[in-house]
């Protein structure tokens, strides 16, 4: 579905990404763990064109696109078929619930306003915050504004999801409720990318887990390869606190 | 000299004739600025090449030149310049046949784009990056971030600035007096002219800009009111 083949990032002198590639699966759910600093959500945000790579080929579905060399109309048509999900929610602040759900569908679907509604009330409810779809994300809380960010994401029906710390910004009780979402869209089929310091929800969800330090991987492989028959000194010192609670 | 009110009524009563004037220069000193600092602002937001650190030097400039300097500036040059550039391209009109009104406005235009692209500069930078962010992320078009995330906004935030521009427009629209286009100021001081009661006549004339400057005032709040919901949404 996805592959990315050599991305290398630098922001002025120093270098974020030296050389990553990553294969993704139709609907596989690859998890990035690392450090603060790994660079791994430069990663997630490299493959959105939201940063631009200095070099790199990302090839999605059909098309290839060369990452530093990528027309407008490339990154056009590249960013409507992925979706991203942010930390902080980013959901547009002069817009309802329902209308953030809408904004992709009608401005770069050209659905009717018709059809975008079908579909936002459809998510809505998915989402389980149908009685919230005219507040504005000030008057929601940040679980119920993170599942408006993804039941926005899902509109796109794009063939990747990145979730960039999905979870990072909320409160414990809110994280499980996003957490459980975050796991339903995976069962049912998508293609997903996260960014996640959840080491439970990696193990049990994922179906392959990158660790990821000083913009290089280290290690992957399948959740048990990572996180029980862990090769590298680097991982194992990262993973300790889970592993031991694995063990126990 | 005492001071007598029936002429300072005398006074109002013909300098409130002009009042239509003052009103229309402001105005359309305020439309023209708001549409040229809106591009002012966009070019250096998006860093657009060559033309935003040019542009950024005429803002800096312009912002320390007092308008006065600007009315009288147009004024000379235009006197000068006009007809010999009218003749040169063949046109019929002649610097004779201008309303100085326009020197006027096309002054206090740049200084309302001037105003206007900061007012806008700054309302940009109260909209979050993550905005942005997520826009982009959907597959929009620099077009479609403007006109459906940031313009909306940024909107409300600069709201009560522009009411202030305005008043500042009211005001500065007095110096058109300069270059003898009869808006409330110079009316008033023509009847000074004739009986020699300036105190009077300044008076008056006060009054007429401190009303205005009132009703734009409650105006922008009651606009701003019924934004306030929106406002306190988008200051989130």
């Amino acid at each position: 579905m996805m592959k990315v083949t050599d991305i290398h990032k630098r922001f002025g002198k120093q270098e974020v990404l030296k050389g990553i590639d990553l294969d993704v699966a139709k609907g596989e759910v690859v998890v990035l763990l690392g450090p603060s600093g790994s660079g791994k959500t430069t990663f997630l945000r490299c493959l959105n064109f939201l940063e631009r790579a200095d070099q790199g080929v990302i090839q999605l579905g059909e098309t290839t696109t060369t990452l530093h060399k990528a027309s407008k109309k490339e990154i056009l048509t590249h960013q409507r078929q992925t979706a991203m999900v942010f930390q902080n929610y980013a959901l547009f602040q002069n817009k309802t619930a329902k209308e953030n759900i809408m904004m992709p569908l009608i401005v770069t679907k050209k659905q009717s306003k018709e059809a975008a509604l079908r579909t936002a009330e459809a998510l809505l409810d998915q989402v389980g915050l149908s009685e919230r779809q005219d507040f504005y994300p000030s008057q929601l809380s940040g679980g119920q504004q993170q599942r408006i960010g993804i039941a926005r994401a899902l509109a796109l029906n794009p063939k990747v999801i990145l979730f960039d710390e999905p979870t990072s910004a909320l409160d414990p009780e809110l994280v499980g409720q996003t957490l459980a979402l975050l796991r339903e869209i995976a069962e049912a089929g998508a293609t997903m990318v996260l960014v996640t310091h959840e080491m439970k929800f990696a193990y049990e969800v994922a179906d392959k887990v990158v660790f990821m330090e000083n913009g290089h991987i280290v290690e992957q492989g399948t959740p048990q390869q990572v996180f029980e028959e862990t090769k590298e000194e680097r991982t194992k010192a990262f993973l300790a606190r889970f592993t031991t609670q694995l063990a126990g | 000299m005492s001071f007598q009110l029936s002429i300072m009524i005398e006074a109002l009563k013909t300098a409130s004739h002009y009042i239509g004037t003052t009103l229309f220069m402001a105005l359309t000193a305020l439309v023209i600025g708001a549409v040229v600092g809106l591009i002012i602002a966009l070019i250096r937001l998006y860093r657009i090449k060559i033309l935003a650190p040019v542009l950024q030097v005429i803002v800096t400039v312009l912002k320390g030149v007092p308008v006065v300097l600007v009315i009288l500036a147009l004024y000379l040059i235009s006197a000068k310049q006009f007809d010999i550039w009218a003749e040169s391209m063949h046109w019929t009109l002649r610097f004779k046949d201008f309303n100085m009104v326009w020197i006027a406005i096309a002054a206090l235009s740049l200084m309302s784009a001037i105003n206007s692209s900061e007012i806008f500069r700054g309302a940009f930078a109260a909209v979050k990056k993550g905005q942005f962010d997520a826009a982009k992320s959907i597959g929009m078009t620099n077009v479609q971030v403007i006109r459906r995330v940031l313009l909306p906004q940024a909107w409300p935030i600069s709201l009560p600035m522009f009411s202030n521009l305005l008043i500042s427009l009211v005001k500065a629209s007095a110096l058109a007096s300069m270059v003898s286009v009869v808006d409330v100021f110079a009316a008033a001081k023509i009847t000074a002219q004739q009986n020699y009661r300036f105190l009077e006549a300044y008076v008056a004339v006060a009054i007429i800009y401190w009303l205005i400057s009132l009703v734009i005032e409650k105006g922008a709040q009651l606009l701003e009111n019924r934004m306030l919901r929106k406002l306190r949404r988008a200051a989130l």
